[in-house]
């Protein structure tokens, strides 16, 4: 195996459709993954193509830390929290409470203390499997909280969270607005190391200064944007024309036959009514009427 | 039988004795006989030594040595936990404020961290067999910096074309605007309007305060006329002498040269006045500079300016260096 791609987006959109969903090449690789991938490899959720994925927690609608309850299969009823999302799958991964799948796994895999074959691994549960639980204000007895499970939640407005240190919506229960889900507090981790320190990063360091100046050295331009790409120049070439256009459709026989005669009748002398002709012409007509006349 | 004193003809030759057929004399021997130039590390001179093995320890490389770049910290592979996944991009808005020199060091700096991640990716990719999401992802995350730095360098310049094409019909009204502000300011605020002169004259003519960073053209000789002729009406309400002077040059400056002594003059009524009396004597002695050559001539005042200074620059490095000498004495 020895490529560039992974250096190199050259070519990645043919490779994409090559593996896409629908492609043949990957239907005949999900036939048979099944059927070879060993137990402890097999995915209990299917994977998710790129852009299924969840991206946005509006998406995700659940964070690692919420409590949800487990509403279908053997586990029903168990409330667990969320420990991990499983981007691959767009599952949650849960807590001990929640489903675990026992397989064998062979013994160049195993883990350091591992001393059985068999080992339980959590299994992704999907978002329609599992609803939030929430400690909600007692209407009834009011300074009291009473913990329920939501049947669905919605968004509304947004806030700046500190804890996730970024724009996030408030969650209400569906149809109670003033019912504000709070989001769980994420696990606090130090910045990472390319991460620039928020004062500087918006520290103000360009001004406009001169209408006379370039902002931008002349150099750098050609760099920037290509001056002489074809999104600019606004004429096709002869090239990209013959790939737009679809090629002519070629005759049959007899449409060629037909397009002939069509020449041969228009190359024909074209005839002219003589003073003879015109006469002949007279001559019938007042021949017909004159006999119509008589027969009255 | 023929007798043998018949022959062809090449048989003399072919027969003819060329060789000797006693031994040569030794040739006489040489005195000066040079050395080889090679005497040492001949075979009889090389000894058998232990073999050294090969070991990481015997291999040395400078801590300097450029290739480190495409290391972080001297590692050879991060594990995918150390990679830096929380960060996220920077912004279009965030990458906005930044001058174009921070957008500079900010694009190597994405693209030397690109080319360590590309290293390593291509180790596991190939050497490992193992999964290079994680690696790819940082790095995706750094390409969308990098792309957006060259979106908001390209929105800067398309911004200052159209601008500029705009602020040409707004030039005059803002011109004259500036003038009046400038000089009915009263005498206490010169210092705010001097300052305010040298940035106007860097947003309408391009003419910077650092000399080095000026590009000699027109519109900068022409900033330097209007300059001149502001200054000086700025000191002729206060000055009778330089009223005068600006009457006489028709409430303008024209010449290049005369614009220059007149723009390198303190802002100050005494060093106007004096070099009005410069220029009234450049003028008695007939010297002018003519419009074509005014860009070459105002260059190399430039040149001789920036020389100047470079001079009083090192001067007073010097004279910092004995005093600091002087006093370190005194302390001993």
């Amino acid at each position: 195996m020895s490529s560039y791609k992974h250096l190199s987006k050259a070519g990645a959109r043919f490779t994409e459709q090559f593996l896409s969903k629908n492609s043949s090449v990957a239907k005949q690789f999900a036939k048979y993954e099944g059927l070879t991938m060993p137990e402890f490899l097999k995915p209990s959720l299917p994977r998710v193509e790129d852009d299924e994925k969840f991206k946005s927690v509006k998406e995700w609608k659940y964070m690692p830390g919420d409590r949800v309850v487990i509403v279908s299969g053997k586990l029903k009823g168990n409330v667990c929290a969320i420990t991990q999302h499983d981007v691959h799958t767009n599952g949650y991964i849960l807590d001990e409470h929640g489903p675990t799948n026992t397989v064998p796994v062979p013994k160049q895999f195993w883990q350091q203390g591992q001393n059985s074959h068999m080992v339980s691994f959590p299994v992704p549960v999907s978002q329609k499997d599992i609803k939030l639980v929430a400690d909600l204000d007692d209407a009834e007895t009011p300074g009291l909280v009473k913990t329920v499970a939501v049947r669905d939640i919605e968004f509304k407005g947004s806030y700046y969270d500190a804890d996730y240190k970024k724009m996030m919506p408030y969650r209400v229960v569906v149809g109670e607005e003033k019912m504000v889900v709070p989001w769980p507090k994420p696990e606090a981790k130090p910045d990472g190391a390319l991460a620039t320190h928020s004062e500087i990063a918006r520290q103000q360091t360009f001004w406009v200064e001169s209408a006379v100046k370039n902002p931008v050295p002349q150099a750098a331009l050609l760099t920037l944007r290509n001056p002489k790409s074809k999104y600019r120049r606004g004429t096709l070439t002869a090239k990209e024309i013959s790939r737009l256009v679809a090629p002519k459709m070629p005759l049959t026989e007899e449409k060629k036959k037909y397009i002939q005669q069509r020449k041969d009748i228009a190359a024909l002398p074209k005839r002219k009514l003589t003073d003879e002709d015109k006469e002949l012409i007279g001559d019938k007509v007042y021949q017909h009427f004159k006999k119509s006349f008589e027969s009255q | 039988m023929f007798p043998a004193n018949r022959g062809l003809h090449t048989s003399a030759k072919a027969l003819a004795r060329t060789r000797f057929t006693k031994p040569k004399p030794k040739p006489p021997k040489r005195e000066n006989v040079r050395l080889p130039t090679q005497r040492t590390h001949h075979n009889n001179d090389l000894k058998i030594t232990a073999p050294i093995p090969p070991a990481a320890a015997n291999l040395s490389c400078p801590d300097d040595h450029p290739l480190w770049q495409f290391f972080s910290e001297k590692k050879f592979l991060r594990t995918p936990e150390e990679l830096d996944s929380l960060s996220r991009s920077w912004t279009i808005p965030e990458l906005r404020r930044k001058s174009f020199n921070d957008l500079h060091s900010l694009w190597y700096t994405c693209l030397k961290e690109r080319n360590v991640l590309a290293r390593e990716n291509h180790l596991v990719l190939f050497n490992f067999q193992a999964q290079t999401e994680a690696y790819e992802n940082v790095s995706e995350n750094i390409r969308t910096t990098m792309w957006r730095i060259r979106h908001v360098l390209s929105e800067r310049d398309w911004a200052f074309r159209i601008a500029s094409e705009n602020f040409a019909k707004e030039k005059e009204a803002f011109i004259s605007s500036f003038e009046k502000d400038f000089l009915e300011a009263p005498i206490n605020e010169d210092e705010e309007m001097f300052e305010s002169l040298q940035r106007f004259q860097y947003a309408v003519y391009g003419i910077s305060e650092y000399i080095d960073e000026n590009k000699v053209d027109r519109a900068f000789v022409d900033g330097l006329k209007a300059v001149a002729t502001l200054k000086l009406r700025k000191f002729a309400l206060r000055n009778e002498n330089i009223k005068t002077f600006l009457e006489e040059s028709n409430d303008a400056i024209v010449d290049a040269g005369e614009s220059f002594l007149l723009y390198t003059s303190e802002n100050t009524e005494s060093a106007v006045l004096e070099a009005t009396n410069a220029v009234r004597e450049l003028r008695e002695s007939g010297s002018s500079v003519s419009r074509y050559d005014e860009l070459e001539t105002v260059q190399e005042y430039m040149n001789k300016l920036a020389e100047a200074q470079m001079a009083k620059v090192s001067e007073a490095e010097i004279q910092l260096k004995e005093e600091t000498a002087k006093n370190d004495a005194n302390l001993l």
